[in-house]
């Protein structure tokens, strides 16, 4: 608009008459002071907002933080493969560990790094503990003995408050139980376990003479007998795994063979058996007890979970599902976060690197001066803990506020938990802690063309046409009341347009929706038939509408045409779709139909985008100069003609400029689709179902998003892609109707 | 020689050839494009009004017997045809809608029947419909009128009793609503005052309670016990007088003859719609009316007024509006008579229009996280530390929506400034210089003088568009409810930090999130009646006035 405005007036500064006061140059002077800073500084400020869009993206993208807060010897503890079960509270005051020589869990005061109690774990009293497990959640040590059995205990913290409001953390020990699992007695040589939902311990034991055994452990009862597993395992089991529901049980071996158990289904032999490549040397579950954290003796790092065979699979094989950076030597323990899919892994070389399931990702790398015997990572996920061979610890403080967000898992496929292929989903919030966020913004950024192109596909034509209609057939009378009429179109809150096309259109197309189509066919063949009719009327008939006043005798026959497609929707339904159009669609397509579908946002948009688009193309029309349709009548050609092959050539910059903007407007819409689709973020282009687009997924989520965090900043990134989106739209448009009006003034 | 009709005939097909040779029957085709843009508008406009001005009118309520006995007593909403499949086979029965209302009593507002089962249509005299407080609409019987347990009018004077005491027991009501709003509103916010005046202290004092001055302490409890004797005479002065209010009540029969009393002041309007005049009908229009725009919402804003929306939403244009018109301005007198004309000013011109093509959502993302939580955060650190965890200016608010929704509209008065600028005669601009005058004054005294309309036509249309824009606010500061007002009478007076209720959101809000969207929908279809009646008007106006401009400038003497 602005550059067909005429070139401003710029008066030299020399102009102004010498006897005038200075009082006045002086306020001349400020108010150009003034105005240039202000002019620059609104100009400024809104170049900012998309330089502060971005700012808040970029620290998704940032690796971890990490500080080092010590590293030493930790004053009277043993040598470092005593050390077992290492773990540190909540609030990262202490430390604990199991002396396995000494049978005492020793605290230690991490701001000091002096003792802070130590314990006796009675069971201990007359044997050894050969190996430990502690729970990634609530301080549990599970502590399989010489004498063949199991002791569950925990760490207690007890928090109190000082009256100026600093805290105090005294920790204690507590032994829940003890059952015993090897017959005989012969010494545990590994264990494994997890807490299901009722509290209750299930259990996996391996002993020194390779049988392995399950139990369940509840606490305040009598320990159920453990039963033995069996089935040929071959060679020495360096790992074991059971879940949650004491049902799926991973027994690794140094024969590079990993045996899959389903418990309630077979307990004598295994489900499968994996030949792997190496031998598994660090094995857990990542929250959730979906995904195993496989590290090997040749320094690699695999995610492996189930994925279904056949649709109709209840049991599922695991298999290689992500695959990370590899350690330089053996993995010697892989430690899963207790809130996130991340995990820590430590190898013989005393690399220890910090890996994010979902992304793939590595967040932070650091090294000890040996093998790496024990890691622990605290409970909010803010400090590192990595116990070397040769007994020095290293506190780590760490920073990492985004882990699940990489390139990939923004725009590519990821493969998540529970699914069987790789998929693009957007699911950012679950009911539980082990729910693993998907931030895909493919299916959203698919949401949003598909309601676009829907939209236009109804918009351009109906748009285009009016357009040209009202530019070079209409008679100026009726232009009058008409721009103003489609004017007020587009100044329709789309709120309103939202409403409407949710709780009044699309219940109402649900039952006239085989009618609606056929006007599509049926309200241009009236309107043929009409102009056929009109053109063999006599001549005494024409003469009685004035000339570009045919919109008159239109109107009528659209409606007609309206009525005639609604009024033969029920006959065509029952004929060609069984009466039942929606069955139909399901048996011929395999696609519900939802009541929210693509049809309903199509008109709903289309009449958003409608008016912008008739604006701009009746402008490109008008625009082109009369000359040329003078030099067209001259030659004898029709007014469609002239028109069609005079007008519109000429003016197809200009209308392409139109549907850029349109579709601008279409990307960016808001509460209509809001309000008109079901909001489910699907893949699908059909025109049966709804869609998510960015926008909406904004407007529905960053209400809920917490400051700063990871879904707050990845709706900045949805903001920031829309915005390139309708940038480029609107500046392909800008430029394209600027070289056009350059064209006109050449003409 | 042929015959007249055979030359007429040739003619005929001759001009049928000829139209589809010359494609003049494409003429037709986009001008149908056309008819259904205005059909669409047309359309959608009628189906707003009627839908949203029938909302008040007092609907006959009828009374059907049901195949099985029963009857049914409700409004007449909507009917459905019977549907058949393609061998005549009778899918769906043709169906009867009522709304029954005693949402209480059934659980649901509306019943639909089998046509085939009804008869007996009447719309019976006596038939009372109440608008109540709480659980919408009430349908039957009046039988009498009760205080304190004891009937005082059977029969006929029931009805009279009803009308008569109903304004009394509404007014007890009222003054109960009072007393719980505003004194014991006040007494909350004296106590939370000397609280937090008590923590400010505590925290100068080190943190520690001990160490705050034990007179001071001492001062700040006495104050808190007094201030709660008073909240409690309050309170048992409201209780009082809202029991005293329940104690007369109406009685009355539902059509299944089961009893109900229904207190009177809980009785918004009782009328007897089908015998009411066309008069009393116009009357009981009106009177909704009136309450709708200046009364407040009830039962989760599907009911009673929506004054708070209106308020909002003409606050938080008027102070977008304050905003948005200095920085338009200015920018745009910038980039017309002070910034050097070239590439660079070119595209800050394809920017900015640029820039009015950015997704509302987008601005709203920015007010977000710049306004609402870096600089409100930021002011709330500096000047109410003592608030926080609770945030003052860090989370939306009315201030913030509004510079957010400035932001969003600053391209359109800019364009128009522009516009308006570029169109003040050459000559008056000359005429001026010529005379002495400073490049400012020239600005102030001419330019500015012959722009303002054009100015006012940018300001009116990003009025327009701010009014119905809600994307932005609804992560900027709108809220659902809003207990009070961004504007009232305690200091200081204008609450830029308070959150906001607004037409666009209203209607979001009950047509999407209410529990009962059925019976919600006509009261949106009159809030966006309103809605867009505002806007058209701003738009008509706006449209007016340029054109008015343009005609002054093409007619002008320079």
């Amino acid at each position: 608009m602005s550059a067909t405005l005429p070139p401003p007036v710029r008066p030299p500064g020399s102009f102004m008459a010498r006897s005038v006061s200075r009082r006045v140059k002086l306020v001349d002077k400020i108010a150009t002071l003034g105005i240039r800073a202000g002019g620059l500084g609104i100009i400024v400020i809104v170049a900012l907002i998309f330089v502060f869009i971005g700012l808040e993206t970029l620290p998704l993208f940032r690796a971890a933080r990490q500080t080092q807060v010590f590293e030493q010897a930790l004053p009277g503890a043993p040598a470092a493969a005593r050390m077992l079960g290492l773990g540190v509270d909540e609030y990262e005051s202490a430390l604990y560990y199991l002396d396995a020589t000494s049978g005492l869990v020793r605290f230690v005061d991490i701001a000091s790094r002096k003792p802070d109690g130590e314990f006796p774990l009675a069971a201990l009293a007359d044997t050894k503990a050969t190996t430990a497990y502690r729970l990634p959640v609530h301080d549990k040590l599970v502590v399989g003995t010489a004498d063949g059995r199991v002791v569950f205990a925990e760490a207690k913290f007890r928090v109190t408050y000082n009256d100026d409001g600093s805290r105090v953390v005294r920790p204690s020990l507590n032994q829940i139980g003890i059952a015993s699992v090897v017959p005989g007695g012969g010494p545990v040589a590994q264990t494994h376990a997890r807490q299901n939902s009722n509290g209750d311990y299930l259990y996996a034991v391996a002993a020194t003479d390779g049988r392995v055994f399950t139990g369940k452990f509840v606490e305040g009862e009598p320990a159920e007998e453990a039963k033995e597993v069996r089935g040929e395992i071959a060679g020495k089991i360096t790992r074991l795994l059971i879940d949650y529901e004491g049902n799926r049980l991973f027994v690794a071996t140094d024969g590079r063979k990993l045996y899959h158990y389903y418990l309630d289904e077979n307990r004598d032999a295994p489900f499968r058996v994996y030949d792997l490549p190496a031998t598994i040397t660090a094995l857990d579950f990542a929250i959730g007890d979906v995904a195993l954290l496989m590290g090997f003796d040749n320094g690699a790092v695999e995610s492996w979970f189930g994925v279904r065979e056949k649709i109709t699979d209840t049991l599922k094989p695991i298999r290689k599902i992500h695959v990370f950076e590899s350690m330089p030597a053996a993995v010697t323990c892989i430690q899963p976060s207790a809130r996130d899919k991340g995990f820590a892994v430590g190898a013989a070389d005393g690399t220890v690197k910090l890996n994010f399931s979902t992304s793939e990702r590595t967040l932070l790398t650091h090294r000890l001066a040996s093998g790496i015997q024990q890691l622990a990572y605290s409970p909010k996920l803010t400090a590192l803990m990595a116990l070397a061979g040769d007994g020095a610890l290293r506190f780590t403080a760490v920073d990492n506020p985004h882990p699940e967000i990489s390139f990939k898992s923004l725009f590519g496929k990821l493969h998540y938990e529970g699914y069987d292929q790789p998929d693009y989903i957007w699911q950012s919030t679950g009911g539980t802690d082990d729910f693993e966020a998907k931030f895909s913004l493919v299916p959203l950024t698919v949401g949003t063309l598909k309601a676009a192109f829907y939209g236009l596909l109804f918009a351009i034509p109906v748009a285009i046409f009016a357009a040209l209609y009202t530019s070079q057939f209409m008679s100026p009378a009726l232009r009058v009341w008409l721009k103003p009429a489609v004017e007020i179109m587009a100044a329709l809150p789309s709120v309103v347009i939202g409403f409407l096309a949710g709780l009044w259109l699309a219940p109402l197309l649900e039952d006239v929706m085989v009618g609606t189509m056929l006007c599509v066919v049926i309200m241009p063949a009236v309107l043929v038939a009409g102009a056929v009719g009109w053109a063999v009327m006599p001549r005494s008939v024409h003469r009685r509408v004035a000339p570009g006043r045919e919109l008159l005798l239109i109107i009528p026959l659209a409606l007609l045409g309206f009525w005639l497609a609604q009024s033969l929707g029920p006959p065509v339904e029952a004929a060609f779709f069984n009466g039942n159009y929606k069955q139909w669609v399901f048996d011929v397509f395999g696609e519900q139909f939802e009541q929210r579908n693509s049809v309903v946002i199509g008109i709903a948009m289309g009449f958003a985008v409608i008016p912008i688009i008739f604006t701009i193309s009746e402008d490109a029309f008008s625009n082109v100069p009369t000359t040329f349709r003078s030099a067209s009548y001259a030659l004898g050609a029709s007014k469609w003609q002239t028109a069609w092959r005079v007008i519109v050539p000429t003016a197809s910059p200009g209308v392409f400029s139109a549907v850029m903007i349109g579709f601008g407007r279409a990307v960016g819409e808001t509460m209509i689709v809001l309000m008109a689709t079901g909001n489910t973020p699907i893949m699908s282009f059909s025109p049966f179902n709804g869609m998510r687009t960015l926008s909406a997924n904004i407007a529905v989520e960053i209400p809920e998003a917490p400051a700063d965090g990871t879904l707050y900043r990845v709706l900045f990134v949805a903001a920031l892609l829309l915005f390139a989106l309708t940038f480029v739209c609107n500046t392909i448009a800008e430029l394209v109707r600027q070289r056009l009006r350059e064209k006109y003034q050449a003409v | 020689m042929s015959t007249p009709s055979l030359t007429q005939s040739r003619r005929a097909s001759r001009r049928i050839t000829q139209l589809f040779r010359r494609g003049d029957y494409l003429l037709w085709l986009s001008g149908g494009a056309l008819s259904l843009a205005v059909l669409l508008i047309t359309g959608l406009l009628l189906l707003i009004v009627m839908n949203g001005a029938a909302f008040f009118w007092p609907h006959e309520v009828t009374l059907a017997d049901r195949a099985d006995g029963a009857k049914v007593l409700g409004v007449l909403t909507s009917a459905q045809l019977e549907r058949k499949d393609a061998g005549g086979q009778i899918i769906k029965s043709a169906q009867t809608q009522f709304r029954v209302g005693n949402r209480e009593i059934y659980g649901f507002d509306f019943l639909w029947l089998p046509t085939v089962q009804l008869s007996n249509f009447r719309t019976p005299a006596e038939v009372v419909a109440l608008e109540r407080e709480e659980y919408g609409d009430f349908f039957g019987y009046l039988q009498h009128v009760e205080h304190a347990g004891k009937p005082i009018a059977t029969g006929p004077e029931a009805w009279t009793a009803l009308l008569e005491r109903r304004d009394g027991a509404r007014e007890l009501a009222a003054e109960a609503k009072a007393i719980q709003r505003h004194q014991i509103g006040e007494v909350n916010a004296k106590i939370q005052k000397a609280k937090l005046r008590l923590k400010v202290a505590v925290k100068e004092a080190g943190g520690k309670l001990d160490l705050v001055d034990s007179a001071f302490r001492a001062e700040i409890d006495a104050y808190v016990a007094a201030e709660n004797v008073v909240y409690e005479k309050l309170r048992a002065e409201s209780e009082a007088l809202v029991a005293r209010a329940a104690e007369t009540q109406a009685v009355f029969t539902t059509v299944e003859g089961a009893e109900k009393k229904v207190p009177l002041s809980a009785i918004v309007r009782a009328y007897r719609p089908n015998e009411m005049s066309l008069g009393q009908k116009v009357g009981h229009y009106l009177s909704r009316a009136a309450e709708f725009v200046h009364g407040e919402p009830r039962e989760s804003n599907t009911e009673g007024g929506v004054w708070p929306a209106i308020f909002g939403t003409v606050m938080m244009t008027i102070i977008m509006s304050a905003v948005v018109t200095p920085f338009g301005v200015i920018a745009a007198f910038y980039l017309r008579e002070y910034a050097k004309q070239g590439p660079a000013v070119r595209m800050v011109r394809i920017a900015i229009n640029n820039l009015a093509g950015v997704p509302s959502i987008v601005f709203g993302v920015f007010g977000l996280g710049f306004f609402v939580y870096f600089v409100g955060g930021g002011i709330d650190r500096i000047f109410f530390p003592e608030m926080l965890p609770t945030p003052t200016f860090g989370t939306g608010g009315i201030l913030w929506a509004s510079l957010t929704l400035a932001l969003l509209t600053v391209p359109v008065v800019i364009v128009a400034t522009e516009e308006s600028i570029a169109s003040v005669p050459r000559g008056a601009r000359e005429g001026s210089l010529a005379l002495g005058a400073s490049k400012f004054q020239t600005i102030v005294n001419i330019v500015l003088p012959a722009s303002v309309p054009g100015i006012l036509t940018g300001v009116i249309l990003a009025m327009a568009r701010g009014a119905g824009e809600v994307a932005p606010l609804m992560i900027t500061g709108v809220v659902k409810l809003a207990p009070e007002l961004p504007l009232d009478g305690s200091f200081p007076f204008l609450h830029l930090d308070r959150k906001f209720m607004h037409l666009g959101f209203h209607i979001y809000d009950v047509g999407f999130q209410s529990p009962n969207i059925e019976a919600a929908k006509p009261m949106v279809f009159t809030t966006t009646l309103l809605l867009i009646a505002i806007i058209v008007l701003l738009n008509l106006f706006a449209i007016r006035l340029r054109d008015r401009i343009r005609r002054k400038y093409q007619t002008g003497a320079f």
